[in-house]
């Protein structure tokens, strides 16, 4: 489970913030999956934490020595009386709550899907219990206390000296939903508490950074905490960044950075001619990177692709295509990406490269990379013009609206078979299509 | 000719008439072209000076090293920047060995006073305006964090290869397929398969309203279980009642089954058990029993 998860670099910064404040008591309330009570572990805190979700309650009851004091609600025995047995009101407890939170979101589900999984961990299950009481027995964290309680009344019993340390939720709703299956099929003394409202998060922070010694983080960028604005974390350019503010810490930022392999292999360049015949190659993640920062518009935020591909003429490089699977058509997939090496003499190239994309050698890469049976291709076109040239003739416009992205005017969707050719066709296509040259040679420059 | 360029002119404009090159080695990941972007949109101006040759014969300024920031100040919508201007005419060997050289001597830093100088900088704008950052310095304290979590399932990969039919090229495809990813078990078919394996896999998917392909492929095996008696086929003409062939063949293809009522194991296996005490079956070949059965049912009714 992975929720309440801070990244790597987010707990280095707790870490070394922590370093500067004053042994003795840390706060942590909102404390989710204890990333921060384990990045501050060995470092001599008494940390006390509070949550107010069965999970971490269960985790945090545990780890002060408390009973659970959760139980298998009597309705669920029918289906899930299989895992009474486990339930100790301890670490057993602790264990079953974790591993439920793989599988019971399954249960009662529809789908030969839902079923393997809850079947798979009741096969399993007595194995992975032990294994799961024997990694738990294993941790060095301790906790002062634990309370199950609301971020907003806890604070209100936290010493106004002492550090406190959070990263509370800033949007509703959704841990609610993470643990809907835990609170299905499990019944415990939940404290009662309303969603935190926008002047609520206020108060929470106000509570928070009124005093000596503070960290806290957001995915928001909070006007009021700039002056405390600490770091800045930005994972990958899609990414959404976290903020870090804090009372007194070291700068840090970390800024994405995507992974660049070199391609040498030559391209098709102005004034040769293309060749036939048309290969395709796999590109590996940092090579389909060195290709797109080199020929794709910068203003396009990259986004990882599931499988990206080198489209080779006369074994020169002359484009490149990357594809996703589809989450909505199970036979389609997504053209994520695909352009073409520039400069050449041939204005129409990118056709080629659609073509390629469309072939009956791609659709068995997809097949292949996506083990699944392909039929179509969709794409999103983003253009100052109501059609895309590169697709038309090749796709169908299915759908035309207006841009969400301001430096277009346009958003085309486009659809199309896949396979309906092989490469070898889709050249000749090409070639009598679109395949004039220009005339012009290159006059300057290398 | 002397090798000597006569020293460029420092020359103010626009940087939308100026032409940047067509073939440029150097290029910039989208992250770092938005941030020179963001850092000379701070400046209002460019803190280093592209160098331009123009070209008197086609009357083009030509950017033979400074693309990047020129695209970048065009799109901080700048509308002067400053750049030196080479005037003297440049042998295309001149300006290609210009240009390279501007991108590769470019120097390098001691990390550690490189680390020391980016410290220094208390503000995260200034930072990030610097286009390094901490992770990338190694600066972060590194943090082992214990271990929460629960156990994995068990579970076993198997990759499927499909190989084309000569050996050869089978051996090798198998090769390079066997490189590409780890597995517990590796199952070979012939390529002719492939196209069979996918439909009934989409079927599958399709009939069950399923996404997971372990789950679909379950389905098929499913569905395999319920027609092993059509095994049969592999040694069994239903015609003439005769076996196609030499050898042995699987219990379940004449059964249909693989497993019995344990009454019915039972009562199979004292038969069985019968015909072993009286001699009429070897006791190593206790199966012989079946041949007895075949032959006259009634005789391993007890007497």
């Amino acid at each position: 489970m992975f929720q309440g998860t801070i990244p790597g670099p987010m707990r280095s910064i707790v870490r070394e913030t922590a370093q500067q404040w004053p042994q003795g008591p840390v706060y942590i309330p909102c404390c989710g999956n204890f990333t921060i009570e384990r990045s501050l572990a060995s470092m001599g805190f008494a940390l006390h934490s509070s949550d107010v979700s069965i999970y971490t309650t269960a985790i945090g009851r545990w780890l002060t020595g408390q009973p659970a004091g959760i139980r298998l609600r009597e309705e669920s025995h029918d289906q899930l009386g299989w895992l009474a047995e486990s339930m100790d009101d301890g670490v057993g407890t602790v264990a079953t709550l974790m591993l439920g939170t793989r599988f019971l979101a399954s249960v009662d589900r529809d789908g030969l899907w839902h079923q393997r999984v809850v079947r798979s961990y009741r096969d399993q299950w007595e194995t992975k219990h032990t294994e799961t009481i024997e990694k738990l027995s294993r941790t060095e964290l301790q906790l002062a206390s634990y309370q199950a309680e609301d971020v907003r009344s806890w604070l209100q019993t936290v010493p106004s000296d002492a550090p406190v340390c959070s990263f509370p939720p800033f949007y509703g709703g959704g841990y609610e939903k993470l643990y809907e299956p835990l609170n299905t099929h499990f019944d415990w003394d939940a404290p009662e508490y309303a969603p935190l409202s926008d002047d609520d998060v206020v108060s929470v922070l106000g509570a928070i950074t009124d005093r000596p010694y503070w960290l806290t983080a957001s995915n928001h960028d909070v006007e009021e905490l700039r002056p405390h604005l600490r770091g800045v974390i930005k994972a990958t350019p899609r990414a959404a960044p976290f903020y870090v503010y804090a009372s007194k810490a070291r700068t840090r930022i970390v800024a994405p950075r995507q992974p660049i392999e070199p391609v040498t292999v030559p391209r098709l360049r102005q004034g040769e001619q293309i060749e036939s015949p048309l290969t395709l190659s796999l590109l590996k993640p940092g090579q389909f990177n060195a290709l797109r920062s080199r020929y794709l518009n910068p203003h396009i935020a990259p986004g990882a692709a599931n499988l990206a591909v080198a489209v080779k003429a006369g074994g020169r490089v002359i484009g490149v295509f990357a594809m996703s699977p589809s989450s909505y058509t199970p036979d389609e997939v997504y053209l994520l990406s695909d352009f073409a090496v520039a400069p050449t003499s041939y204005p129409r190239l990118s056709k080629l490269i659609v073509l390629a994309a469309t072939s009956q050698e791609a659709q068995l890469l997809c097949q292949r990379a996506f083990s699944r049976r392909v039929r179509a291709v969709a794409t999103t076109a983003f253009s100052n013009n109501p059609v895309s040239m590169k697709y038309r003739g090749l796709l169908k416009l299915t759908k035309r609206s207006p841009a969400t992205d301001d430096a277009w005017k346009f958003q085309l969707q486009y659809q199309g078979p896949m396979g309906g050719h092989d490469l070898a066709t889709a050249f000749a296509t090409w070639t009598k299509k679109w395949g004039t040259p220009t005339t012009n040679t290159p006059e300057t420059a290398p | 000719m002397t090798d000597h360029l006569t020293p460029p002119t420092y020359v103010e404009g626009d940087p939308r008439e100026l032409t940047l090159l067509d073939i440029n080695a150097r290029f910039m990941p989208h992250e770092q072209f938005r941030q020179l972007v963001e850092n000379i949109k701070r400046d209002g101006c460019l803190t280093s000076t592209p160098l331009v040759w123009n070209d008197a014969t086609s009357g083009r300024r030509i950017v033979l090293s400074g693309n990047h920031r020129t695209l970048a100040s065009i799109e901080a919508d700048l509308r002067t920047i400053g750049w030196l201007e080479i005037t003297e005419p440049l042998p295309r060997q001149r300006q290609i060995a210009l240009q390279l050289s501007h991108n590769a001597i470019t120097g390098q830093d001691d990390p550690a006073i490189l680390k020391e100088l980016y410290d220094e900088l208390e503000s995260v704008e200034w930072r990030q305006y610097t286009g390094l950052d901490d992770k990338a310095l190694d600066l972060l304290e590194k943090v082992d964090v214990t271990g929460l979590g629960e156990a994995n399932l068990d579970f076993a990969s198997v990759q499927i290869m499909f190989l084309p039919d000569e050996l050869e090229r089978a051996e090798a495809a198998f090769d390079a397929a066997r490189s590409t990813a780890s597995a517990d078990a590796r199952w070979l078919a012939g390529l002719t398969q492939y196209e069979p394996m996918l439909d009934a896999l989409e079927t599958s998917r399709a009939a069950y309203k399923i996404g997971n392909s372990a789950t679909a492929l379950g389905v098929i095996l499913a569905v395999f279980e319920r027609h092993l008696a059509e095994l049969a086929d592999g040694w069994f003409d239903a015609t003439t009642g005769e076996p196609t062939r030499g050898g042995t063949a699987p219990v379940e293809s004449v059964l249909g089954v693989r497993d019995l009522p344990v009454e019915t194991a039972a009562a199979l296996r004292r038969a069985i058990n019968r015909l072993v005490k009286d001699g009429s079956v070897p006791e190593a070949e206790p199966w012989r029993a079946l041949d007895i059965l075949a032959a006259d049912p009634g005789a391993a009714e007890p007497q």
